[in-house]
């Protein structure tokens, strides 16, 4: 496999909420990638979502130079050749798409991460939030199902909030869910409770620090609410730009590993070869 | 400490009651001109060389301070404004994202956070922000915490950090205890004297001890007021109105103001005027303020028609057994008595001795989630109050300054089903009575 | 035929009930509660009318508790959900009593004496908060309805450990647990004994202890649960789910009673307008 001529690898990025799966040619095109919300065993969703990006690229698994699989659930696809930590697969995928060095944040489900990426793409540091504000994804969740919308129109409603964000600011993703209400019962829109939800969580991940230009942004959160961006800048002073699909950026990263080492050496992790 | 009257009115959060059932007090107007005299002075001795400063923890040794002639800046009072102003928590991130973790003490964190904004409360009294200082000296007997502050800002500007490390959860204060920590004070005189560049002048010292003195048997006194049926004061007022004892401590200008407010205040009780008009329960509050919430708190208890009647925290700038005759053994037996330096027995015994003199008809106690010191009841006691000695108990979680620790609605909640519960019970205590 | 009723206006859903003057329960109805907590509270309570068969005109005071308690235009009074939990299972059993509820949001542990009256209450710290939210996530994760939760949970064989205090760590760790490929049905257990030890960790569990709320209603489990963990019995009361507006429709009908003991006409009334400063 490792002397295909195709130069053709996947990455599979196992999420707490989402998994991502994408088939990249050596010069980074995408040709076909897939995500499904995580439910159930992971095993099958990772299977579900790597088989749904093989199809879109037309391809088969024999094609592959190497499967990366990176993400809380990276020990659990079964086709990976090598795993690698989030954060690194985070850095490669976004140094891939920028070219240079930056100040990387990483929003996704659970563990929001501030990434010191060099100018060959390698991770040099990486920090995560505290303890008690890793919800980041079951918040979102919460404040939905409260504003009666789906997750995925949470942005949408802040887009169109007045100036005043309405506070929402417990630490804890549960009792934010419960201040949700207590906003709305006095009176505030929904709009602005929305947006006051993106402050929040732009709060949190401010605080890990690190922040300093230029900065990027990837993950699930990028992708679907870029209030989250606004409220970083404006948190920040600095200018905050997400990277191309931003919620792909792991998967990507984990399958231009590929192209570097496919395979790790030493005993790894990973359940065993490719097909 | 206090904003000096400058509280925000209205509440971001609450059910929106139109007006406030409290009955401000006339002396709000000369606490004002006190405080603001106090801040312009600052400005004074920071931006146009009037004094040297100095900033002091808040039961840190001042009386020397002053004698030095100090102008004296308390961080502990400006991290309070941050908190009442409820710019706070603007500020904490800034420190959360240098390393200072979310769980230490958030009067440190947001003032840091602040300073590392540009910004400060003092900009309202013409200051372009906290006052340099040329030493910081720190009392551990209310914190760590207040040294670690401390130290940030003594790196930041090369400065002398300095101080006594006092022993904490103290029983009985012994001899022994006094004598350490006196030492440590006087150890202190030469560092500030080669700071201020003068020697220490023991008249200056006997003045400053004496105003310190006599500003607090005032302030007690004003503060033993509320003890009247119905209570003219409450803690709310006094967390305001105790922005003299703290930041004036060792001047004559606290005694002065407090002898306005006394005078009011005891007017109030001849003519029978109650703080929290219809006034029904009593309470006894233990720990700090939840600054960003102090309003809708007041409001929140006086639609209940409850007085919250005094608390564990006001008292916390008595020191009324000062002796100018032995400075430095009385500065180190007040600073080693007071309320917070002391373990869980003498707590809950004083604890019961102000529900008795207050007469209240339970206890709140705030726990705050970055203060361990100033939070009594992680240990049991509330429990073993309302076992032992019968006396309701209720827990509020909160914070001082950081208001994610602080559900609007969870406390609303636990305070309404308290005054019900206390109420009930007086009720069902009278039908008793009447069969 | 007069009658009344109560409404429960919780953070997750509302509840309404109609009773008659001796507490006979006549109808009652649950919604969610949604945004607009008015509309829910209006929604509930035509529903409980029309099951009880009786006419609004019939109802002689409406009376409303819960997280919504002031937001239900049409009350005439309102009550804790502390109280009126207490007053609702006071109505079936006699004290004293350790009341635990586990609503959606939170969880909270009320005593009464003998005579029915509160001794004390506790609420979920806020770092054991999210109970029944917390099902409904896990549920989710295991890829299961929530009604099928509690089934699933009985063929658990293996004992699994949630150990966080935190519902968002839980949730994260039973995650850890789904990756090493756990079966379904002993990580559904696992979260059900998680909820259990935080609410056990929330007071004293002696003498009787009564379930109520709706995560009661729907997962039997934690009742056998809690059961375990108090070493003996739990009781439940009828309708567990709608008890609070139970609670409050009984604090409708008793409201002449309530509201004396609230005016407290002896003691310190009598300086209540006097200075200069009063308004």
């Amino acid at each position: 496999m490792s002397g295909h001529p195709t130069g053709i690898a996947a990455g599979v990025d196992v999420g707490t909420e989402c998994v991502k799966a994408i088939v990249l040619n050596e010069a980074g095109r995408t040709l076909g990638r897939a995500v499904l919300p995580t439910r159930g065993y992971f095993q099958a969703c990772a299977h579900e979502a790597f088989m749904a990006a093989l199809d879109e690229a037309q391809l088969h698994a024999g094609d592959l130079v190497g499967v990366g699989a990176t993400g809380f659930g990276m020990q659990c696809v079964p086709q990976a050749t090598r795993t690698a930590t989030e954060s690194s697969c985070h850095a490669l995928g976004a140094f891939h798409d920028v070219g240079h060095a930056m100040t990387l944040v990483n929003i996704g489900g659970r563990d929001p991460h501030v990434i010191k990426v060099d100018d060959a793409g390698r991770r040099i540091g990486a920090h995560g939030v505290r303890g008690c504000a890793v919800g980041i994804g079951s918040f979102m969740m919460f404040a939905a199902r409260h504003l009666d919308v789906s997750p995925t129109r949470l942005d949408e409603l802040a887009s169109t909030a007045g100036s005043q964000a309405a506070v929402v600011s417990s630490y804890c993703s549960v009792f934010s869910g419960t201040e949700v209400l207590e906003r709305l019962r006095e009176g505030a829109t929904r709009e602005d409770v929305a947006l006051g939800c993106m402050f929040s969580i732009a709060a949190r991940v401010f605080e890990i620090g690190g922040f300093e230009a230029p900065v990027m942004i990837s993950g699930g959160v990028a992708e679907y609410f870029p209030g989250v961006l606004r409220a970083l800048e404006s948190l920040s002073g600095l200018t905050v730009t997400p990277v191309p699909d931003p919620i792909y950026a792991g998967a990507r990263g984990a399958a231009l590993l590929m192209f570097r080492e496919p395979r790790v050496s030493e005993g790894s992790a990973t359940s065993g070869a490719a097909t | 400490m206090s904003e000096a009257g400058r509280a925000p009115s209205g509440t971001s959060s609450g059910r929106g009651h139109a007006t406030s059932p409290r009955v401000e007090l006339a002396s709000t107007g000369a606490l004002r001109q006190t405080m603001d005299a106090y801040y312009r002075s600052l400005g004074d001795a920071a931006e146009r060389g009037a004094a040297p400063v100095a900033w002091c923890s808040s039961a840190g040794p001042v009386e020397l301070l002053r004698a030095f002639g100090f102008a004296v800046h308390f961080p502990e009072n400006h991290a309070a404004m941050l908190g009442a102003s409820r710019t706070a928590n603007r500020y904490l991130p800034l420190a959360h994202a240098q390393g200072y973790s979310p769980d230490v003490c958030s009067y440190l964190a947001s003032d840091i956070g602040a300073n590392l904004a540009g910004e400060s409360p003092l900009s309202a009294f013409g200051l372009h922000g906290v006052p340099q200082p040329d030493v910081l000296v720190f009392n551990t007997n209310q914190c760590r915490d207040v040294r670690d502050w401390f130290e940030w800002y003594g790196r930041k500007w090369s400065v002398p950090v300095i101080g006594i490390s006092s022993p904490r959860a103290v029983d009985e204060v012994t001899d022994a205890d006094v004598e350490g920590v006196a030492r440590q004070i006087e150890s202190l005189v030469r560092p500030l004297e080669d700071v201020a560049a003068t020697r220490l002048d023991g008249s200056r010292l006997a003045a400053a001890m004496s105003a310190s003195r006599d500003g607090s048997r005032l302030w007690a006194a004003c503060l033993e007021t509320a003890a009247q049926r119905p209570a003219p004061f409450t803690f709310f007022d006094g967390t305001i109105h105790m922005g003299p004892a703290v930041v004036l401590r060792g001047t004559p200008e606290a005694a002065a103001y407090y002898a306005i407010l006394f005078a009011e205040l005891e007017q109030r009780v001849q003519q029978g005027v109650a703080a929290v008009p219809g006034e029904r329960l009593r309470l006894y509050w233990d720990g700090m303020p939840i600054w960003g919430r102090l309003r809708a708190l007041a409001t929140t208890f006086a639609d209940f028609k409850t007085t919250v009647v005094a608390s564990t925290y006001c008292n916390s700038w008595i020191y009324a057994e000062l002796d100018p005759a032995d400075s430095f053994r009385s500065m180190a037996r007040a600073s080693l008595e007071l309320f917070i330096a002391r373990s869980e027995q003498p707590k809950e015994r004083y604890i019961e001795r102000m529900v008795a003199f207050y007469g209240a008809d339970g206890v709140v106690f705030h726990d705050c989630r970055t203060c361990s010191s100033n939070s009594n009841a992680r240990y049991g006691m509330p429990q073993r109050l309302a076992e032992r000695a019968g006396i309701p108990t209720l827990v509020l979680d909160g914070d001082v300054n950081d208001l994610r620790c602080f559900s609007d609605d969870q406390s609303r909640t636990n305070i309404e089903g308290f005054v019900e519960q206390l109420t009930d019970a007086r009720a069902a205590g009278r039908e008793r009575s009447r069969r | 035929m007069i009658c009344y009723a109560g409404i429960d206006s919780g953070s997750w859903n509302t509840k309404a009930v109609v009773i008659d003057v001796d507490g006979r329960v006549l109808g009652a109805a649950v919604a969610r509660s949604g945004a607009d907590l008015a509309a829910a509270a209006e929604l509930t309570y035509a529903g409980a009318l029309a099951k009880s068969g009786r006419t609004h005109d019939e109802v002689a005071a409406v009376w409303a508790t819960g997280f919504g308690r002031d937001t239900v235009p049409f009350a005439d009074g309102s009550r804790t959900e502390l109280d009126c939990h207490g007053r609702g299972v006071a109505f079936y059993l006699t004290g004293p009593l350790v009341i635990v509820d586990i609503g959606g949001q939170d969880a909270k542990v009320i005593r009464l004496d003998a005579e029915g009256r509160r001794l004390s209450h506790r609420m979920n710290r806020k770092c054991a908060a999210g109970t029944g939210s917390f099902l409904d996530e896990i549920a989710l994760r295991l890829g299961v309805d929530i009604q099928d939760l509690d089934a699933l949970s009985r063929g658990a064989t293996e004992e699994l450990e949630l150990s966080s205090f935190c519902t968002v760590f839980a949730g994260t760790e039973l995650l850890t647990l789904i990756r090493t490929g756990k079966r379904p049905a002993d990580l559904a257990m696992a979260a059900y004994r998680s909820l259990i030890k935080r609410v056990i960790a929330m007071d004293v569990f002696t003498g009787r202890v009564v379930a109520t709320g709706g995560v009661v209603a729907f997962h039997p489990t934690m009742v056998t649960l809690l059961a375990q963990a108090c070493r003996g019995e739990v009781v439940v009361p009828p309708h567990p789910q709608e008890i609070g507006a139970f609670g409050a429709a009984l604090a409708a009908r008793d409201a002449p009673a309530s509201l004396m003991s609230d005016e407290m006409a002896d003691e310190p009334a009598a300086v209540e307008d006097g200075g200069p400063g009063a308004e």
